[in-house]
């Protein structure tokens, strides 16, 4: 009885390792599509109200999507800090907290924005602001895609690979 | 000069220079019109019209700059950017920063910031009560008739001009004050940052012509305020207002009557009355007379 609650719980274990993979996937997609929101929304913001960096920081914060809303508010504590440190460096520091479900890649782009932002013309801003969340949307899209396939895939091989585990030492 | 005014121009520089012109005594921060920033030379105080090195203070760098104009733009060069194409912005305090150097220009846009030379900070120098004795000395029966204040540059005629609006406007006139380079009342995030009083309609950064005739038309004013006419459209504009009953105050470049007799531009203001009085504006003060033709 005890052996059989072993392997039932090694199959269990197997799975969960399966699903959690496709999990991580899955918010990684979802902080992607938060990212892409938050963006679109920066750059409709410049187009049509010309707002001060503060007044945009201010505005993502409170209506954004809740991961990048911490970014942009951290961003703009640190406005009290500009003298002191350059908007860049500003931007640096309040996108460390985002490394969790964000890739490398997609860090380095969203970090590249911090030379960019507030410091030339709407337009300019505009279009780096666009060409980041294009960017990004297409990760999540591959990603999203690769995600259906594989998290069927995942799962089985988990849960086989727990009870081949659960027999081999039964 | 109140040292608070310095005080506030000294807070958008880096700390490194923001150190050494705090440091400053205050008999100087009472005097300073300007504090000046050039690439690779020693950040100096204007007084008096001269200029004076900051002491402790090294070289300025281009980062210094770029920092300056962050800190004074809270890292929103886009919405200075139009002010920029001017050559200068206003920020909190009514102080204006004008700017040298070397833009990204794209078809006659300016695109970018980069490039920066050097930095002007202007300390906004508001003289609240100096226009008291001039404004009871236009006073005619109680009314006011219009004015023309003229005088050299740096006489005070803008300073004058402020003064006498705030007074026209608490006295309770309603005044629409066409403030195209933003010097008078220095609008910022939507509020004047120097008094020009509490029934005063502000239209700053408009041609002056366009101006004055969107404020006739829109706010109902009983005295049109502009400063500097320089154009035959500022002229026609003040003359359309005048006929539409509105009493008119103003300043020109000039040191006389017959400085107005004698340019074509000018002769047209005493030719339609358009004014009652002149206003002689200099250093040592102000004489009000008569305009006649």
């Amino acid at each position: 009885m005890v052996r059989v609650i072993g392997a039932l719980l090694l199959a269990g274990a197997g799975l969960w390792a399966g699903l959690e993979r496709g999990s991580q996937q899955a918010r990684r997609v979802r902080a992607l599509r938060e990212w892409t929101e938050a963006l679109d929304l920066w750059g409709r913001e410049l187009t049509y109200h010309l707002p001060t960096t503060a007044q945009l920081l201010t505005l993502l914060s409170q209506r954004g999507p809740a991961g990048p809303g911490r970014a942009f508010y951290r961003a703009l504590n640190g406005l009290n800090r500009l003298g002191e440190q350059d908007f860049n460096a500003i931007w640096q520091g309040a996108l460390t907290d985002q490394g969790k479900d964000i890739s490398v890649q997609d860090m380095e782009l969203l970090k590249g924005l911090g030379i960019v932002l507030g410091s030339c013309g709407w337009e300019d801003q505009r279009s780096a602001v666009d060409r980041v969340a294009r960017q990004l949307e297409r990760r999540g899209e591959v990603l999203s895609q690769t995600l259906s396939r594989e998290r069927k895939t995942w799962g089985v091989l988990g849960l086989s690979g727990g009870c081949a585990l659960a027999i081999l030492l039964l | 000069m109140a040292v608070g005014a310095f005080e506030e121009v000294a807070a958008l520089l880096p700390p490194e220079l923001s150190r050494g012109a705090w440091a400053l005594p205050g008999s100087v921060k009472r005097r300073a019109q300007e504090l000046r920033l050039r690439a690779g030379r020693e950040p100096t105080v204007v007084m008096d019209g001269q200029e004076f090195p900051i002491p402790g203070c090294a070289a300025v760098t281009t980062r210094d700059l770029s920092l300056t104009m962050e800190i004074a733009t809270c890292s929103s060069a886009h919405t200075a950017l139009e002010s920029i194409k001017r050559g200068y912005f206003t920020v909190k305090g009514g102080h204006r920063i004008g700017l040298c150097g070397k833009a990204a220009v794209e078809e006659g846009r300016v695109r970018n910031l980069n490039g920066l030379s050097s930095l002007n900070l202007r300390i906004a120098h508001d003289v609240v009560g100096c226009g008291e004795e001039t404004y009871s000395a236009l006073l005619q029966g109680g009314r006011f008739q219009g004015a023309l204040l003229m005088g050299p540059p740096g006489s005070g005629k803008t300073t004058l001009l402020r003064d006498l609006v705030r007074l026209l406007s608490d006295g309770g006139l309603r005044v629409g004050l066409c403030d195209e380079r933003g010097e008078v009342a220095a609008l910022w995030e939507g509020l004047p940052q120097l008094d020009v009083g509490s029934r005063t309609d502000v239209m700053e950064g408009l041609p002056k012509a366009q101006g004055l005739l969107a404020l006739l038309r829109g706010m109902n004013p009983q005295v049109l305020a502009c400063d500097e006419i320089t154009d035959p459209a500022d002229m026609a504009a003040l003359e359309i207002c005048a006929n539409c009953g509105v009493t008119l105050l103003a300043t020109v470049h000039g040191v006389d009557q017959a400085d107005l007799r004698g340019k074509p531009l000018y002769r047209g203001i005493l030719e339609r009355h358009l004014f009652s009085s002149l206003v002689k504006v200099s250093q040592l003060g102000c004489k009000v007379e008569s305009l006649t033709w």
